[in-house]
């Protein structure tokens, strides 16, 4: 009886996604690329400018949404010069393409810790769809009586799909991409 | 002609074998000239995510003999002021005495004890690392990423391991929080061996 009670109350009022934003005010979150350097060993960078949101509703996958925009400029791999070779039109032509957005258009729990995320990656003005390995991460207060919720999230790129042309050989095809993401729930009236 | 060539090479591979193995130890620079090289750390922030940053500073070296692993030897200096999380003010405090104190404490050192390496260029390298001004023995599981020629006439090996540290251990007293006892470290070096 009291399920039914519940669960009758529960299909009254339709379910509705909680907003987090990205914690960058205290930077609890990061982008990072990998790509190997000729086979030898690594080349890691990040980028340290970025912003967005993601909707998360629990039980309701389908409600869940991340939109996240990155500054491509903030490129950084520990080493001016070749931060300087990123940018240009070699790579990333930040002059002509500011910015790279990933809008997601699907998710789906895969497990209890795990999902797959999919959406659209403009890059270097190209979109594409990709798919993201998600782990979720813990949720909970923190001590400043904010809401707090992570994932983790990881996927593989290959250069030539977003028009970056530039050979690095053939270990260096693809960059694998580490997302780090700590939301900040907001107040209802988003 | 094939089967009059064989004992001409057997003969020659013989006489190659026939010559005593010598020790071919070669050494390496860590190629942070051009960062090919990274040394990052992970913390979890509260249980929920991680907080994800790297030394921008540091200098080293190995010396690694292909026919025997065992005499490999490592040696890193890490500047600890040059500790970047990608939040300025984070950073600063990461400086301070509540945590690395790099006034009193400018610089970190890791100097390899031992290393064993299996199939696949898997390894365990040992060693004792200075932080913080206290020294530990440290286990790191390593992988030899790969090894050759680069374009430039030059011959690189790199290799990539981790590691995980406790604060605590280190004297390093501020508390995270549970979650955030330990730390993790990731290391990727890539090195260019000398003349």
């Amino acid at each position: 009886m009291n399920t039914s009670a519940t669960s009758a109350a529960t299909e009254g009022a339709p379910p509705k996604a909680e907003r987090y934003e990205i914690d960058i005010g205290n930077m609890h979150a990061s982008i990072q690329f990998k790509i190997s350097h000729l086979g030898f060993g690594w080349m890691i960078g990040r980028f340290n400018r970025f912003s967005g949101f993601f909707d998360y509703a629990e039980g309701h996958p389908e409600l869940d949404r991340v939109s996240v925009t990155i500054e491509t400029g903030s490129i950084d791999t520990n080493h001016p010069e070749r931060d300087k070779h990123l940018r240009s039109k070699d790579f990333l032509a930040v002059e002509d393409y500011p910015e790279a957005h990933f809008v997601s258009t699907r998710y789906e729990e895969t497990g209890e810790d795990s999902a797959i995320l999919e959406g659209n990656l403009t890059l270097r003005g190209v979109t594409r769809l990709v798919r993201i390995e998600v782990l979720k991460l813990g949720h909970g207060k923190d001590p400043w009586d904010a809401y707090r919720r992570a994932f983790m999230g990881s996927t593989r790129l290959a250069l030539k799909d977003f028009g970056i042309e530039y050979d690095l050989g053939p270990a260096a095809r693809e960059v694998d991409l580490y997302l780090n993401i700590e939301g900040i729930r907001q107040a209802e009236a988003w | 002609m094939k089967q009059r060539l064989m004992p001409l090479l057997l003969a020659a591979s013989l006489a190659l074998a026939a010559v005593p193995a010598r020790a071919e130890l070669e050494h390496y620079v860590i190629d942070t000239k051009n960062a090919h090289a990274f040394i990052q750390f992970k913390i979890s922030h509260l249980g929920y995510s991680w907080v994800i940053g790297r030394f921008n500073t540091f200098a080293g070296g190995f010396s690694y003999d292909p026919r025997n692993p065992a005499a490999s030897k490592v040696d890193v200096s890490i500047d600890t002021a040059s500790i970047d999380s990608n939040h300025a003010e984070r950073d600063k405090h990461l400086r301070s005495d509540d945590f690395l104190d790099v006034g009193k404490y400018p610089k970190a050192s890791f100097v390899s004890t031992g290393y064993s390496e299996g199939a696949g260029g898997q390894g365990q390298l040992k060693g004792e690392l200075t932080l913080h001004g206290v020294t530990r023995p440290v286990v790191i599981e390593t992988r030899m990423i790969g090894h050759g020629k680069d374009p430039w006439g030059g011959y690189r090996r790199g290799f990539e391991g981790t590691t995980t540290l406790k604060l605590k251990d280190y004297g390093i007293k501020k508390d995270l929080g549970p979650a955030s006892q330990e730390v993790e470290l990731f290391l990727s070096i890539e090195g260019v061996r000398q003349p």
